[in-house]
Order: C-alpha cells, then structure tokens, then sequence
C-alpha cells in the first residue's frame, strides 16, 4: 500500500482518465455475485476478495464517504469492475498474480516499461515512455458527464487548507462538442455563480470541501455535478441538448440571471426561439426578432435599421462574430444580412453596455454564429419563397477543429415580375456566405478563423442599379493563463461599400461608389480575482479607411469627369477596465471605465470656416492641406459604465445603471428608413463626435418559481451633437458636407415592461413600452433652426408599442406560434398648404415631423411542424407554415402626397397589403 | 424527396400570387386640419429675349381642391443692379407684366412686389443666364414603350451646367363620327353645320406638368444628349393624326436649379420605400414685413430658347389607336318631343339626317370637344 509514496512509471494509453486494464492473462477471472446494499467501496471490494480469491490493494483515502449499492449476478470480475469504477477517476489493474490494484487517477501499469533491464544502469527510459508524478495531475481536464458521481478537484492533502480554489473549464454540448454560452454554473450554499463566456469558458472560486455544481443554459438540459474540491483544477462540463416537452416539468429556483445578474436592458434570445416566431416569408429573421423586445423599434415594415431606446439607426454596433456590419439589411430590407441557420444566439445590450464594446450611442447587438460540429458531419438545408439555405459542418479533426460553412440565395426576381407594371423592370438579388473554422491547438489555446461575405443587386424601374455588399474576416485567438485568468485577441477587416451605376445614357453612364474599410486588432483579458471581484481590461484599436465617394464614367462615350472625393482615415482606439464586485451576496456592482479616443489623420485638406457662425459655403474662409499621417484633430474622453445590484428577496431585485458612449462615425441620412445609399462620416474638425448618456432604472421579479420572469426598466438619455441634415441636403459626392448637416441634441425616455416565459409549453413574452425621442436644433449659429428651435419627434418616435410573441408546444412534433404587435404611427411631414407652381399643384412642407401616420397592428400566425426523431435516420425535415399579417390590415408604412397631371394626391403605402400565407421547408442530415 | 419539393414550389407560387393582387397603395385623406397660410407664391421669369411675365397666386388649404386664389391690385417691378425699374404692368387673373423688358445681360436684376394688403416683397438679386439654344428634339419609337420623346443641347463656352426645359404638347384628333347637324336648344330644332361648326377634329395642348431639369456639371463637356421629356405610351390618342411638341430651354444658377430639385423632390418623387423625407423650400424671394414667412418661388433671370417638333401618325411603324365608342347610332324622329328629350342636354348629338329624322349618338363619340380639346387650329399648325 505504500506504492502511492513511489514514483510509478505509467504508460498512457488513452488520454481520458477513466481506464481500466487488465494485464492478467491465463485463466479467466472468476464470476461474481453480489447484493449489497449501502455499503463503501471498503466493504465491497472485501466482498470481491472473498468470492474471487483476488488480492485487492487499494488506499482507502481513494474512496470518498459514498455508498453504493451493488447487485450483480454472475458476471466477470472485470467487468465488475469497469462497472463500478468507471467515470469515477478511480482506476484499476491485475497482474497476472491475482493481484488487483486500485489507485486514484492512472491505473497502475502492472509491468514494468519496455527495456527497463536494459537501460537500468543509465537510469533512463526510453523515448516514447512517459514518466508521470502521480501526484501531479497536469494538462489533463476532467470531463465531468456523470450528474451522481463525486468528481474529485485537486489533490486531498491540500484539503485542510484554509480559503478557496479556483475552478475552470467549459462547458460543451455533449452531442457537438460546440462551446455553451452563457450557461450558469452555481452552487447554492454559499450562493456563488458564474456564468460561461462566448466561448464557453467558466471560472468559479469555490470554498474547499463539497459541492453540488448546478449547471443550467437555455435548451440544454439543466444539471449537476458532485464535487469534492481540494484545490485549483479544471473540470469540462458537457450538456445535453433539452429534448422537447417533458411529461413533467422540473421546476428550478435557479432559473434567475434576470434577478441576480448586474446587467440592465440586456436581452438574449437563442436560435431556437427566433426560429419559432413567424415572420414574412418564413425565413427565420435574427433582427425581425430583435425587433419584437421592449425598447427596439424599426420605422417601417421593410426596415431592419433598430432604433433602440430613441436611438437612430447608426448608433448600434452590430456585431456578427465580433465583425461590425454596417448595413444589416437584404432586398430593400425584407430580410437580414444573416443566416439563421449559422447564427447561436443574439445579445442586445440597449442599457448597460459592457466595458469592451464602444463607439456607438445606443446600443450592442452581438450576433453569435456558432461553431461547426466537432464530432460528425451535419448539415441542414431550408427552402423558402424567396430564398434558399445550406450550410454544412463537421469535424476537419475530430474533438480538435471543426468548420461551419452556410450559404444563401434568393430567386426572387419572379416576385418582381408579378408586380404591378411600374415595378415589372425591377430586379433584386442578393447572397450571403458564412464560413467559421475553430482549432482547439491545446487546452489552453483555441483559434478562431470567420470570414462572412455578403452581397445585394437591385434596381427599381429603371436603369440604375444599386449594389452593396459587407465583407469581414477575422481570426481570434482564445488563451488561457490559468484558471484565473485569460485573455481574448483577436484582428480582423471588415468593409462595406455599395455602388450605383447607370450605362442607359452613353453620354451620362457613371458609376458611384462608396466604401467603409476597417482593421482592427482587440485584446480582451478576463481575470477572476476572487469569488467577490472580476475584472475585464482590455485595448480595442480600429483603423478606419472610408472613401465617401468616387464617380467615373462607364464607357467610351461617356463625359462624366471623374471625381473623387479624398478618403478619411482616422484611429479610434480605447482601454478599458471594469470590475465586478460582488460586495455582498445582496449587492453587486458592475463598474467600469473605458478610455476611448479618435485621431483623425492625413492625408487631408480640411475646410475652414469663420468661427462663431454657421457652416455654409459662404462662410468657408479657406482650407489646410494636412500631410500623410499626420494628426489633423483628436478627441476622446472617458466612458462610463456602471450597474448597481440589489437583490431584495429571492425573486425580487432592483437595479441601477449610468452609461455614457461617444460615436465618432456617423450615418448620414435623409431618408426614413435606413437605405443602401447612406453615407457614412468621421468626425473631423467640422463634425463632433456624437455623445450620449442614459441613467436607467429596473425592478425584476420572478414568479413560479422563476419561470415567468417580469421587469420594469425606465430610463432617461441625453445625446449631444447627433446630425440631423439641413432642408435639402446634398449627401452625395459633396466635398462640404459639413453644411448640409446640423448638430442637434436630442433627449430620449421610456418605461418598458416584460413578462417572459420561456420554459413550458405555453411560452414567449409579452412586452409593453412607452417611449419618447426628441431632437432640438435651437442653435443659431449652428445653422437654419429646425422647427423653429422647438423640440421635435425624432423620425422613429413611436410613443406605444405592445408585442405579444407566443408559442404553444402541444407534443415534440407540433407547436404553434402566434405574435401581436402595436405601434403608434411614426412621425411623418406632411403638407400645410397646397400653391400652384410649374402647371402643378404642389405641397409646401414645413415644421418636421409634425404629424403621425395611422397606427401599426400586425398579427402573425405559424405551425411549427417535425418530421418524426428517430436519432438514426438519414434526414430530418420539418415544416413551417403560416400567416403573416393574419388580419389582412394595410399597415402603412408611409404617407405622402405627390403631384399627379397637375393635381395634388395622398397616398398610404402599405409594404404587405393583405395576409402572406408562407411555407418552409427545412431538411437537416 | 425532389418530387415533394416540386410540388412545394408550385404551390408556393400559387399562394404567392394572390398576395401580390393587394392594393398597397390606398389613397389617404389627412385626418389633420391644415393651417391656414396664405403665403404669397411667385411664378414667372425674367426674360432677356421674350416678354417677361409673373403671376402672383397664394398658397391653399390642404387636400387643395378649392380654386387656387390670384393676387391682384398688387405692384410689381423688375430692378436692375443699374437702378433701372421695369414696371410689370396688371394684366388680371394675377398676371403682370407682357412686354419684354431691355435686359442688359451683364447686370443683374430682381423683383420687388407690393400687394394691395401692404406686404412688401423683395428677390435676391440674379444674374442673366444665357440659355444656349436647344440642338434638338428628337424621339424614338419601340414597341414596349411607344415613343420617348428627347431633347439634345450643348453649350460650347461650358459655361450653362443648370438646365430646365417646360414643354407643350398638341394633338390633333378626331372624334369617333362626323356630325354633319347640329341642334339649337333655343329654337329646339336641327340644322345642317356651317363651316367653323364642325366638331370632328380637335386640337388638345397640354402644359406640361412636372419639372424637368438637367445637370451637366459632372461631365467634362457641357452635353446634354437625349434627355428624355415625354413619354407617349403604344398606341395612345396623342399620335392619332399629327402631334407637336415645343420645348423651352431655360439656363438656370445653382440656387435655382437646387430650388427646383427640393421641389421636385417634396412633390413629385414621393412614394418610393426609399423616400427622401419632405423639407421646408427656401427660395430667393423674401418678405420684408416679416422675414419668417414663406415665400414660394425663385426668382430666374436669362434668355430662353425654344423648339417645335411634330411627329405624324404616318410616321408610326404600327400604331393602333381607336377611340373608345363601341354604341351605335340612334334614329331621333324628328319630332320635337324626341329631339329635346335626346338633345337638349347636350348628352347626345345629331349625326346626319335620315328617313324620319336624324341619327345621334353620345356626344363623346360625335363631338371631338368633349375630349377637352378645340376646334380652333393652332396658327403654327401645318395641316
């Protein structure tokens, strides 16, 4: 018993911990029978002595307080064993002596290593032997599966010691081997929790001693490890994908991030549950989803721009694998720029915004794709009325590195076709490709390579044709320090640009063209100082490129002189800190501060204008040329970001947050919704960064036992320096664009409720928002007063909005979904008198925004229909099929008027004038 | 598998088409009661080498279907940067001025506006634009779009950029049947047409309507090449016989011409997903008693330059226009009960007299007038 106390030479041969092996040769192990109940590993492995003669060697110090019980009937001793102490981490080995050795960890290699004898005067092994301490468990992680299994953390000599050990792995799903984001993983006594990072990676101090580990994430079975931790280790966690309804429903106390996290305003909704909400043409829509929580709204039907919490539609950052995209929108916003068969699961953060995002006002989007199934091959494949889908995954090295790569297309020119004769002449396309590939280099170390394309075509009755595209790829790199400790880089590029070309005149062809280049590198490290503070810090650097517009002539004949505007070029840069404190296991805080900062740099040459007064082209008073490089004008500042936590009962808790933000790139826009023509702007000497802050308020209680959760969050925010544009603006191809638009301050507030369930048969949530955004421009020597300096509603002001997603699950194969949603109608600018001019009746306009158009109501209606789910067949398939706009209403998306044969007339534009029954088709294999 | 993926296809299609039969474009009546305004609106030009001429009207309630009011007794002037004052004398119906004015080119001139109410009106100064003259108007027939009809110009000195062209079209056409009687409501009787009563061939002249402008500042030449005016559809009444179209070509400054655009685009491009939201139009003429008020127009000096083209029926590869009179003759006994229940409104008209009396038909298809046309023929006309 005392060969623990010896170096013992092992030789791997597998590199899971749970090996049993028989050397013992000759003649076979005896049979065993046994009923024994509640007896130790003591008593048991006496009981085997005794009936099969064996010699047993074993520590008792192995074996922790568990009983088991043990009912076998004839069977061979080894397997017996195998039984009993596989995924234990207790291992065992015979000799051919009848001799059975237990040991924690390895088990005990009964020979001795391959020409031991031979080399014993040198003292050294062989290459290719491994000699392992044994009381050094290095490199290897448990990978905990087993839910009644004590797995054993750390080494139990250190047991006595007082403070805490640190614990740390990932948690995967156990069918793919992808990472789990966001699962919560707490013990309840003391009441400590994490919850695992984007790459499901998790990291939890723990008191020494005994614990029952609860792991939940949303659509994975909830679960549970025994751990007895004697010190630091890691430990992978695998989950099991929630199959369907269950007879029973188990109920958790714990289901309470919404209550116990210090995050406000945040939302995340996985695939799955975008999936079951209908929308317009069947295709699952991330954003259209997105549109439905609390304090998100569009301006119109065919509008995937968000307005989040009065924010305009340019002051989200939207990420799809950490790349920004900067128009999110496919076929005249019908559809968004992306797949859902690639993409995990959506966060939007429209309060507090975590430290490590900047740059834009209003709010995060994080658009998470998933990684490739690490172990097989699968693949899925949609068939929709406009689109069609594929995306195919599998393991390039199986558990090591996997890829996901996803398509899409449109084939809807034949809608066009069916359009009234004015549109006969339009054509739109579009296509969009997702690759991901992940590498596990070593425990440690993970890689991360996503590239995603995406590309629109269209013109509408007549010759021009408009063309805008994203493209980004990026590589990130995952390393951990330690358990305590690890950090995030990553550097990529991303672009958009569009073009607009017209060849029908030969004299007049030109093509236009715009485009958005960024390179960025950002070094994100996470350190769990202890069980009551973690800390975030970090740098972000980003490296802009914009061309604002270049024109050229198509063709020979052509006289268009080409012109171009000078490129910008800027670096935004930021460090940042937070903390989470947890202070006591009431009150936590969540504070941090980031540093952000702009360099707007050469070549440039920049317009001046007289100070003090506003900037026209007649008050221009030259311009300075500014060398490669150099650094024409800097700003930057300190950005806040702070969230309070109280938690007052159980299920009940209050929060507070102050975030501040700075926006140094701007949209410009004079049209409602967000088009594929929209320029982008830097700031520059002219042009202020946009700054904003917003103080937010909530309360969280959670009923039945955390299943229904309700909130109520108000908030207020000020923004300083947003561009509105002047009357008539010129956006395109203007080299003085600074006088075309005007800085305005706006101020936004709003109260949301939501009451979610998304446990049950019966799920979804239902939300209510009331909100206001308005703009003032009262500055004269800023420029032509806006609505004589009078707070205005901002374009996307919809004071009521209520939403109702529902879905009812009735068995595994069926589920139906329903979703409601009103709106007050957005302000439009309509006509306050109608003149005579140009053998015409005409319009004339004045104050912005001073009217609203009819109020939105929509109802949306779909099946959600399976294939059968035998496990082993070659496809499975399901079927969605619905009604968009159940109630037939014509929802305007705008109101205008327009002069007609000399007359003047009203119109209201509905983009889906009637019910939209749909059908989707969707294979998995 | 694929088999069931056809048919998803087809089906799909099928769902899809009865979508596409909604009407998404409803018309709309503002529930919102428009203020009243009344500003003052100035329309005109002032010409160097045509009578110039501007009509004073005022802005309306909407939805604007009450009749457009004129200002009149007002007192309108021309100026010259020189000093020089070039009354525009009343001509009623709001209309000043009729003569053209001794425009020295190289001054620049505006226009001030006294109304009877005492509102005091005063332009910008602007300077002479020298409107090249028009190289042509030339048109193109094809079957899908019937004929397009374009005008071409150019200024060699590179110096117009801003161009607006107005345009009015004529067209002679007939009515479906040629009436050779006519009847007096007075004396309730019919009686053989005289020359000058006859109603079979009218001439229709449309204004145009929008606003048509061009920009060459991109181009390395000042070219204008085949911009497109008018479209005529296939088959249409307007080439029925014989068509005529004049263009005006007028050289317009940057203010102008960007004036014009906001226009154009708060009241003509409307509509589209994409729209351009409507803006506040600040012209170059401003009231001196209140410097907030609106005023609409922008005041234009230059030269103008003008083209008329005809394009005849014969010219026409195919064209198959046919007026829309599918009834057939009546037989009106001449009797003066039956003459006054078919013709004293108007509704109905003689054709030519037969055994018992007179033959009549709906006088839309008898009378060519009642197309909005006239009977009068241009004096340019060459027919």
């Amino acid at each position: 018993m005392n060969a623990k106390r010896l170096y013992i030479f092992l030789t791997i041969i597998s590199f899971g911990l749970m090996t049993g092996r028989c050397s013992a040769q000759g003649t076979p192990p005896p049979a065993v029978t046994l009923d024994l109940h509640q007896v130790s590993y003591n008593d048991f492995l006496q009981a085997l002595e005794k009936q099969t003669g064996f010699r047993f060697f074993y520590d008792t110090a192995d074996f922790d307080t568990t009983r088991i019980d043990v009912n076998v009937q004839a069977q061979p001793l080894f397997s017996v064993l195998n039984n009993f102490f596989s995924g234990t981490g207790i291992s065992w080995s015979a000799d051919r002596f009848r001799h059975v050795f237990i040991a924690k960890g390895e088990a005990i290699n009964t020979g001795l290593p391959q020409g031991f004898f031979d080399k014993a005067d040198s003292g050294r092994l062989a290459i290719g032997d491994t000699v392992r301490d044994y009381l050094e468990e290095v490199g290897k992680i448990a990978v905990a599966t087993i839910e009644n299994k004590l797995y054993v953390i750390g080494d139990k000599a250190n047991g006595s010691l007082p403070g805490k050990i640190n614990l740390a792995g990932y948690t995967l799903d156990a069918a793919t081997g992808e990472p789990i984001v966001g699962a919560s993983i707490y013990v309840e006594n003391p009441r400590i929790g994490v919850s695992s990072d984007q790459y499901g990676y998790y990291s939890i101090s723990l008191p020494r001693g005994r614990h029952v580990l609860n792991i939940q994430s949303i659509g994975m079975r909830d679960t549970r490890r025994l751990i007895m931790v004697y010190g630091d280790g890691k430990m992978n966690i695998e989950l099991h994908t929630q199959v369907m309804t269950l007879k029973k429903v188990i109920v958790s106390a714990e289901k309470a991030s919404n209550i116990k996290g210090t995050a406000m305003g945040v939302q995340k909704i996985d695939i799955r549950t975008i999936k079951q909400v209908p929308v317009v043409f069947g295709e699952a829509d991330v954003l259209r989803v997105v549109t439905m929580l609390p304090g998100v709204q569009t301006v119109g039907e065919s509008s995937t721009g968000l307005n989040v919490r009065g924010g305009s539609t340019d002051q989200n950052l939207v990420l799809f694998n950490d790349a920004t995209i900067y128009n999110s929108a496919h076929f005249f916003g019908f559809f968004s720029a992306f797949n859902p068969e690639v993409v995990k699961d959506v966060e939007l953060f429209k309060s507090s915004v975590p430290a490590r995002y900047g740059g834009r006002l209003s709010s995060v989007l994080d658009i998470n794709g998933r990684d490739g199934n690490k172990r097989n091959f699968a693949g899925s494949a949609g068939i929709g009325l406009l689109t069609s889908r594929l995306n195919i995954e599998g393991p390039i090295v199986k558990d090591k590195t996997s890829f996901i790569v996803g398509g899409r297309t449109t084939y809807a020119d034949w809608l066009l076709q069916d359009l009234p004769a004015q549109y006969k002449n339009s054509r739109a396309s579009f296509y969009d490709v997702n690759l991901t590939i992940s590498h596990e280099i070593n425990k440690r170390n993970n890689l991360y390579l996503t590239g995603y394309l995406s590309e629109d075509h269209f013109n509408l009755n007549n010759d021009t044709t408009y063309a805008y595209g994203n493209r980004s790829l990026n590589l990130k790199w995952k390393h951990i320090f330690s358990n305590k400790w690890n950090s995030v880089m990553s550097a990529g590029y991303d672009r958009y640009q569009y073009s607009i070309g017209s060849t029908q005149n030969p004299v007049n062809a030109f093509n236009l063209g715009f485009n958005i280049n960024q390179l960025y590198f950002r070094a994100n490290f996470n350190y769990y100082l202890s069980a009551s503070h973690t800390i975030e810090f970090g740098l972000n650097t980003l490296r802009y490129k914009l061309h604002p517009g270049f024109y050229v002539p198509v063709g020979g004949k052509s006289l268009v002189v080409p012109d171009s505007l000078q490129a910008e070029q800027a670096q935004e840069s930021a460090l940042y800190l937070s903390d989470h404190y947890t202070v006591t296991n009431a009150f936590s805080i969540d504070a941090g501060l980031r540093w952000s900062l702009f360099n707007y740099l050469g070549p440039s040459v920049v317009n001046n204008y007289a100070p003090g007064l506003p900037l026209t082209v007649q008050t221009q008073t030259g311009t300075t040329p500014y060398g490669s490089g150099s650094n024409i004008k800097t700003y930057g500042g300190p950005e806040y970001r702070l969230s309070l936590r109280y938690v007052l009962t159980e299920n009940f808790s209050l929060k507070a947050g102050y975030n501040t933000a700075r926006q140094y790139i701007h949209m410009l826009s004079n049209t409602t919704a967000m088009a594929p023509t929209d320029i982008w702007k830097l700031s520059d000497p002219n042009i202020k960064p946009q700054y904003g802050d917003q103080i937010s308020l909530g309360a969280y209680h959670n009923f039945k036992s955390n299943t229904i959760e309700t909130s109520v969050e108000v908030y207020y925010k000020r923004i300083h320096d947003y561009l509105d544009y002047r009357s008539g603006a010129q956006l395109i191809m203007n080299p003085h664009i600074e006088t075309d638009v005007l800085e305005t301050h706006g101020k936004a507030y709003g109260v949301e409720l939501l009451i979610k369930k998304l446990t049950g048969k019966l799920n979804g949530w239902v939300s209510y928002t009331y909100s206001r955004i308005l703009l003032q421009q009262n500055n004269p020597n800023e420029g032509p007063l806006i609505n004589e300096g009078k707070w205005y509603p901002a374009d996307y002001d919809k004071p009521n909005d209520a939403t109702v997603v529902a879905n009812y699950r009735f068995n595994h194969r069926f589920s139906v979904s329903a979703n409601a949603t009103y709106s007050t109608g957005r302000p439009i600018t309509l006509p306050i008198g109608v003149y005579y001019y140009a053998g015409s009746l005409r319009t004339l306009y004045a104050d912005r925004n001073a009217y609203r158009i009819p109020d939105y109501f929509r109802t949306d209606f779909s099946m959600n229909i399976e294939g059968n789910h035998k496990v082993h067949q070659r496809t499975h398939n399901s079927w969605t099929v619905g009604v968009y706009n159940l109630t037939g209403r014509h929802n305007p998306y705008s109101v205008y008027y327009v002069s007609e044969n000399g007359l003047v007339n009203g119109y209201k534009l509905s983009i889906f004038g009637s019910a939209i029954p749909f059908v989707n088709y969707n294979i998995r294999f | 598998m694929s088999s069931r993926i056809r048919n998803l296809t087809i089906f799909l299609s099928i769902s899809l088409v009865c979508v596409l039969l909604c009407d998404c474009v409803q018309t709309y009546v503002s529930p919102y009661k428009s203020p009243p305004t009344g500003y003052l609106v100035a329309e005109g030009y002032i010409s160097a080498n045509t009578p110039t001429q501007y009509s004073l009207t005022r802005v309306i309630g909407l939805p604007g279907d009450s009749s457009i009011p004129v200002v009149t007794g007002a007192i309108v002037q021309v100026e010259g940067s020189d000093s020089s004052v070039y009354a525009l004398p009343e001509q009623g119906n709001g209309i000043y001025g009729d003569t053209t004015l001794l425009i020295n080119r190289a001054l620049q001139y505006r226009l001030r506006i006294h109304t009877p109410n005492g509102e005091d009106y005063l332009s910008d100064f602007v300077q002479v634009r020298v409107t090249p003259p028009i190289d042509s108007v030339n048109w193109i027939y094809s079957p899908n779009n019937g004929v397009n009809i374009y005008v071409n110009t150019h200024d060699p000195n590179n110096a117009t950029h801003y161009y607006r062209w107005t345009y009015d079209q004529t067209w002679q056409y007939n009515s479906g049947e040629i009436s050779t009687y006519i009847y007096d409501p007075v004396s309730n009787t019919v009686s053989a047409r005289q020359p000058g009563q006859f109603v079979y061939t009218c001439w229709k002249d449309v204004p145009s309507t929008t606003v048509t402008l061009g920009n060459t500042s991109k181009l390395s030449q000042d070219i204008v090449y085949e911009y497109p005016l008018v479209n005529i559809p296939n088959n249409s009444w307007e080439i029925s016989i014989l068509y005529s179209i004049q263009v005006t070509q007028y050289a317009l400054t940057a203010g102008g011409y960007q004036y014009l655009t906001q226009l154009l685009t708060n009241t003509e491009s409307l509509g589209s997903v994409f729209d351009i939201q409507p803006t506040q139009l600040t012209g170059n003429i401003h009231c001196l008693n209140d410097p907030g008020e609106p005023v609409i127009g922008y005041i234009s000096a230059g030269t103008i330059q003008q083209q008329r083209i005809f394009i005849s029926y014969n010219q026409m590869p195919y064209w198959d226009y046919e007026i829309s009179c599918y009834a057939a003759d009546h037989l009106v006994p001449n009797a003066p009960d039956s003459l006054r229940d078919y013709f004293e409104y108007g509704g109905f008209t003689p054709i030519v007299k037969t055994v018992g009396g007179y033959t009549g038909n709906a006088t839309r298809c008898v009378d060519c007038r009642s197309l909005g046309g006239s009977t009068n023929k241009p004096s340019y006309w060459p027919n």
